[in-house]
């Protein structure tokens, strides 16, 4: 998982939790890396899994609303390092159909050793969108957030459920309606 | 004394430091691995030079030696670039300084240029135009045709960029050609007037002919008891060379008429042609005629063919005295020809005569129906039809005539 992930977490952590949050969860995993992440930098995906439960267990807030929240958060990096990007689509279902074909396409070739999620759309329309998510790393809280900004970011609204197709929430469908 | 808050920046301190050191010495791989690929660029990039330099020179040069005008021209028709060529046949370095920047339109005729431009502008719509014929005004003062292709260049994402043209100089072409034209009028107007000349002598003739006759007729009339009967004889023999006479002029004017046929060409099947021309002209009983191999249907003007057929068939039976007269047509296909052939078995030709008979007025056997003009018109009008005819002859054996007719 690329530095970037971590930093971004651990300084959401700081400006919600205090710097004591940083250092209790950093101590509590078990951590190849110490805990010194670098934005350039690449790590393992279990490091954030541990800061993740163990944010979660001190917190008692529950780790989706934690992913949520911070894929919410993880948009502003986004928007402040790749908006020639975001400027290339009109609107917000247009968007999150190109994630897979051109977005991450795009992603991976800045980053070739980037682990992305695979979208599948199963149906589109001018405003609605239907597709599943799947990767080993079960993150679609964080891509519900994303998803969240990604309508803001147009000043559009939308009704979005998610379903698990599996229960480890390593496929998850996602109904999307513009409103 | 520490305090766990100290601790906590300790160690958020250090976790920072480690970050930076981290972050320091992926930094340093990267501006190696980019520095050892700058360096691997800047070789390739240098070969590639190398190699577009090349490519340039050899283009450059091919096109500077090509010796037709080329000329390479922006989208507005303003010039680029010239070969030597052109420089020289439009005095270009001249324009140029007078001018400063010449357009693909000053180099032609002011009477030229709307054309120009039009075809300048379908060759943008198009990609290319084909053979447009234009006139300069060359440095020498001469003015001069120039047939010019020229097409469009493209760049990567398939946008006109330019156009290129090479002009090919037809000055001495058009020339010929005009050339040519004229001749072949004039040579028209002779033929007709020679044939009207034909026509009118012929005619000339005839009439002081029939006045011979009429006075003939009379005397022979009138004074038919004061001559003895011997004078008869000799008025026979005048009758027939009036005859004769009159058979002559005929043909002159059959001959200088052959030619003149301008009816439109149809698809004529050569047996029933053949069979065709065998009722008009009384065969007589000494004389079979047997069409032997499978005859072929041509496209010719059916006039001529018929002409051709009649001449070679009166021929042969002409010179097929004997009782039992055989006359045969053959037909084969021979380099791309057809060719026919008409075999009697008569007296025959002594070979040397085989070139004579086909001149006018050449006749080997006088008799008044013949003035031997017969097959001077047949090898005309054959060859006005693309065709060739020639002979074999044994003396005593018989004769065989050939032609030939192109296959189209
Ligand atoms: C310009 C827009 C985007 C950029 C530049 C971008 C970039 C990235 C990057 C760098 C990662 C981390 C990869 C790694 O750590 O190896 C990532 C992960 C992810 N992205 Fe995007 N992304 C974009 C838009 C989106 C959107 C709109 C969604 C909406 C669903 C999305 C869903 C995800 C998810 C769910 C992950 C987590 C990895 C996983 O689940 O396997 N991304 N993205």
């Amino acid at each position: 998982m690329k530095g970037i992930v971590f930093t971004e977490f651990l300084e959401l952590v700081e400006s919600k939790f205090g710097l004591e949050m940083v250092d209790q969860i950093i101590t509590q995993s078990e951590l190849v890396s110490g805990g010194s992440y670098t934005s350039i930098g690449t790590y393992e995906f279990g490091e954030m899994l541990q800061l993740i439960s163990n944010l979660s267990k001190n917190t008692e807030v529950s780790t989706d609303d934690l992913l949520l929240a911070y894929g919410e958060h993880f948009f502003n990096v986004i928007e402040t390092s790749y908006p020639q990007m975001l400027a290339m689509y009109q609107g917000p279902i247009e968007m999150l159909a190109s994630i897979e074909n051109h977005i991450h396409v795009e992603v991976k070739k800045i980053y070739h050793d980037a682990e992305l999620p695979t979208f599948t759309i199963i149906e589109q329309t001018e405003n609605t969108l239907s597709m599943i998510y799947q990767s080993s790393r079960s993150m679609h809280m964080f891509g519900l957030g994303l998803m969240n900004r990604t309508f803001k970011h147009f000043n559009a609204a939308a009704e979005i459920r998610h379903e698990k197709l599996k229960d480890d929430g390593t496929e998850v469908q996602f109904s999307i309606k513009m409103i | 004394m520490q305090t766990p808050q100290s601790d906590v920046y300790q160690r958020a301190l250090a976790r920072e430091r480690n970050a930076r050191k981290e972050a320091e010495r992926i930094l340093e791989a990267k501006s190696t691995e980019l520095y050892h690929l700058t360096q691997a660029l800047t070789q390739s990039n240098a070969k590639l030079e190398v190699l577009l330099q090349e490519k340039k020179s050899e283009l450059s040069g091919l096109i500077h030696h090509i010796l037709d005008p080329y000329i390479l021209v922006d989208l507005d028709g303003n010039i680029i670039k010239l070969n030597k060529a052109a420089v020289e046949l439009f005095d270009y370095d001249n324009l140029i300084k007078k001018a400063g920047k010449v357009n693909l339109i000053h180099l032609v005729s002011p009477e030229d240029r709307m054309r120009l431009s039009t075809a300048f502008m379908d060759m943008v719509e198009d990609g290319y135009i084909k053979e447009i014929e234009v006139k300069i005004t060359a440095a020498d003062g001469t003015v001069r045709d120039l047939q010019i292709n020229a097409s469009v260049l493209y760049d990567n994402n398939n946008n006109p960029t330019a156009a290129q043209g090479i002009a090919r100089d037809i000055t001495a072409l058009k020339q010929l050609e005009a050339q040519k034209d004229k001749l072949y009028e004039k040579l028209e107007s002779q033929n007709e007037e020679l044939n009207e000349y034909a026509h009118v002598v012929s005619h000339d003739l005839k009439s002081p002919l029939r006045s011979v006759n009429a006075l003939i007729q009379w005397i022979k009339t009138d004074d038919k008891n004061v001559f003895d009967p011997s004078m008869d004889q000799y008025f026979g023999m005048i009758d027939k060379s009036v005859k004769k006479m009159e058979n002559l002029i005929s043909d002159i004017l059959r001959y200088s008429k052959s030619e003149v046929d301008y009816s439109e060409e149809t698809l004529v099947n050569v047996g029933d042609l053949i069979s065709e021309v065998q009722e008009h002209i009384d065969v007589p009983a000494n004389i079979s005629i047997v069409i032997e191999s499978q005859m072929p249907t041509v496209q010719v003007q059916k006039g001529k063919l018929e002409q051709v057929i009649q001449n070679l068939m009166t021929n042969a039976i002409k010179f097929t005295p004997q009782a039992d007269g055989l006359i045969t047509w053959k037909y084969k296909s021979v380099d791309g020809k057809h060719q026919f052939a008409i075999r009697d078995n008569g007296i025959g030709i002594e070979e040397k005569y085989f070139d004579k008979i086909f001149k006018v007025f050449q006749s080997l056997k006088a008799s008044e129906h013949s003035t031997g003009i017969g097959l001077s018109i047949v090898k005309k009008v054959l060859i006005s039809m693309g065709g060739e005819i020639w002979l074999q002859s044994t003396l005593g054996k018989g004769t065989t005539f050939y032609f030939t007719l192109p296959q189209s």
